[in-house]
């Protein structure tokens, strides 16, 4: 094999992934994905943001994992990290709960195991609502 | 006790005590401090082990099927490594067949963000269902599906790096894409398909690549996912391959294989179906070259059906009673090159039915029956017949009762 030949087919190879998979990212309609700062240990996402959903997937650039957030029936809002605990990898938001892709371990709206390998809830951060905002305690005790 | 031997006892007792300290502390670290707790390291495993009755034979045998160690740590929020030593048969003797020690994963795992992140070092690609998720509690029968064995050949297990990801557009969706060393056609054979050609990260020839990618889809109780593989299976220099009548090249003498799969899942019962197809157009140059009457298609697919007993009795905890059953079909030798043989033992139906009962969540206990059909064996294929070799039955069946644990 010509060496000129092994580096262009890999070169093809690693565009084509490149190039393709960003554009998965892209189509669809718009999630539920706020931005959120760190302030000490803990995130605040403003109350306006439920203005027309009853959730949001809470983002920080200074965070491992996204925390899902939900507006209960009661008017509480219950925070969860979107976090495995089974090895610890990110859980991905479905349609009714969560999902790890790393094991297949299943996890309902309210954070319950429904799939094994995962054996333990997904962690539940306490929340306090001050003035117009909601604060997610992200260290816990 | 001599006093030098105290000291000796003394001493791997303190150092005992010490790391058991630090990897409670770290793997507890990993549980609770969820922000700037660097270096912290993680401990888990799973293992499964079961008795086999063949009733034609009237053999038995018990195997420690496998234990694996896992271990992780984490650099920092972007860096983490994780690793999985796997023995299987429980023991490796010089001169005997059987057991094995490897590294199932090892692999640098780098986050770009919350949703996705790059792998690198030696991992498993996201093909079909039990190749990533393959963990004892997680699949139905002390075997795994066959399907998946002898057409995707799990766990499969090559270099390379990845690149994993959850659109955060599109609830539920996921993919994945990756660059691995391809396969070694070398070792295929025409029982085991494309099995036996799996590197697992052994000096694996890597002049001849792989790209894989998958697609997952989850929606309600609802999974369904999609994986390709397009690699390379000769790794030759162009002078070896001139003298075998190969082509070399990086996706040279290509292995094709695609697969499907659909998983229902209710907390009363499961429906799963998988179907995955393996196309090597260039069969016939392998087979001239080694010799391993090696197919141009093989295909297999299975459904299985499984219910909650305890659940259909109202029972509520965490002890659950599963009743599954499973149909599959599997053809090794679906399309043969001129020069392939064809052989009917390569053409086999299964069909698996169980009860799986966890005792507590990470713990399953497993008793199940496999009635096997195979078409007639080619004679012309048999280095040893009967009487030197022990008759073969088209139909067989098997009785395992076995556990598994993961943690």
């Amino acid at each position: 094999m010509e060496r000129r030949q092994f580096i262009k087919s890999a070169c093809v190879a690693c565009a084509g992934m490149a190039i393709t998979l960003p554009f998965l990212n892209g189509c669809g309609t718009p999630a539920q994905l706020i931005q959120a700062a760190l302030n000490g240990d803990e995130l605040q996402v403003p109350l306006t943001a439920f203005a027309e959903k009853n959730y949001v997937i809470v983002r920080s650039k200074q965070l491992e994992f996204d925390v899902f957030l939900k507006k209960e029936s009661d008017g509480c809002y219950k925070a969860l990290l979107m976090r495995c605990t089974h090895r610890n990898n990110p859980v991905q938001r479905t349609s009714n709960g969560f999902v790890c892709h790393e094991h297949g371990s299943r996890f309902d709206e309210q954070g319950l195991v429904l799939t094994e390998p995962a054996v333990k809830n997904l962690i539940e951060l306490p929340t306090t609502i001050n003035q117009s905002y909601i604060h997610i305690k992200y260290r816990l005790p | 006790m001599n006093p030098a031997l105290k000291r000796i006892f003394f001493v791997i007792i303190c150092t005992f005590i010490t790391v058991s300290t630090k990897a409670q502390t770290a793997e507890d670290s990993l549980v609770t401090g969820l922000t700037k707790r660097d270096g912290s390291t993680a401990i888990s495993g799973y293992g499964e082990f079961k008795f086999n009755y063949d009733l034609r034979y009237k053999t038995g045998t018990a195997n420690m099927t496998r234990a694996v160690l896992f271990v992780g740590h984490r650099f920092n929020k972007r860096v983490s490594l994780v690793s999985e030593l796997e023995l299987e048969d429980a023991k490796i003797e010089g001169g005997e067949a059987g057991g094995e020690f490897n590294l199932e994963q090892l692999y640098l795992r780098f986050n770009l963000n919350a949703s996705h992140y790059l792998t690198a070092g030696l991992f498993i690609p996201r093909i079909g269902i039990i190749n990533e998720n393959h963990l004892p509690t997680t699949f139905n029968g002390n075997d795994r599906p066959y399907t998946e064995k002898l057409v995707i050949p799990s766990t499969w297990r090559e270099m390379g790096i990845g690149f994993y990801g959850t659109s955060s557009r599109i609830t539920g969706l996921s993919y994945s894409a990756a660059l691995i060393n391809g396969l070694n056609a070398s070792k295929f054979e025409s029982e085991s398909g494309i099995r036996a050609g799996r590197q697992g990260g052994k000096m694996a020839t890597a002049t001849n690549l792989a790209i894989t990618g998958s697609l997952v889809y989850n929606t309600g109780d609802l999974r369904a996912g999609i994986s390709a593989y397009y690699g390379g299976s000769t790794g030759l220099s162009k002078r070896e391959a001139d003298s075998l009548l190969l082509d070399n090249g990086v996706f040279s003498t290509p292995v094709i294989l695609t697969e499907a799969n659909i998983t229902f899942s209710k907390p009363l019962f499961t429906l799963k179906t998988l179907g995955a197809v393996i196309s090597i157009p260039d069969a016939e140059k392998l087979n001239r070259a080694y010799a391993g009457n090696t197919a141009s298609m093989m295909f297999g697919g299975y459904f299985e059906a499984g219910i909650n007993l305890l659940h259909a009795f109202k029972h509520k905890g965490e002890q659950k009673l599963d009743l599954f059953a499973r149909a599959e079909i599997i053809n090794l030798n679906a399309e043969l090159p001129d020069n392939g043989i064809s052989n009917e033992i390569n053409e086999k139906t299964f069909f698996i039915t169980g009860l799986q009962y966890f005792p507590a969540k990470g713990v399953v206990i497993k008793a199940d029956y496999t009635l096997r059909n195979t078409g007639e064996p080619n004679n012309d294929l048999i280095i040893n017949p009967f009487p030197e070799a022990l008759p073969y039955y088209k139909s067989n069946g098997f009785f395992n009762i076995g556990a598994g644990y993961s943690f």
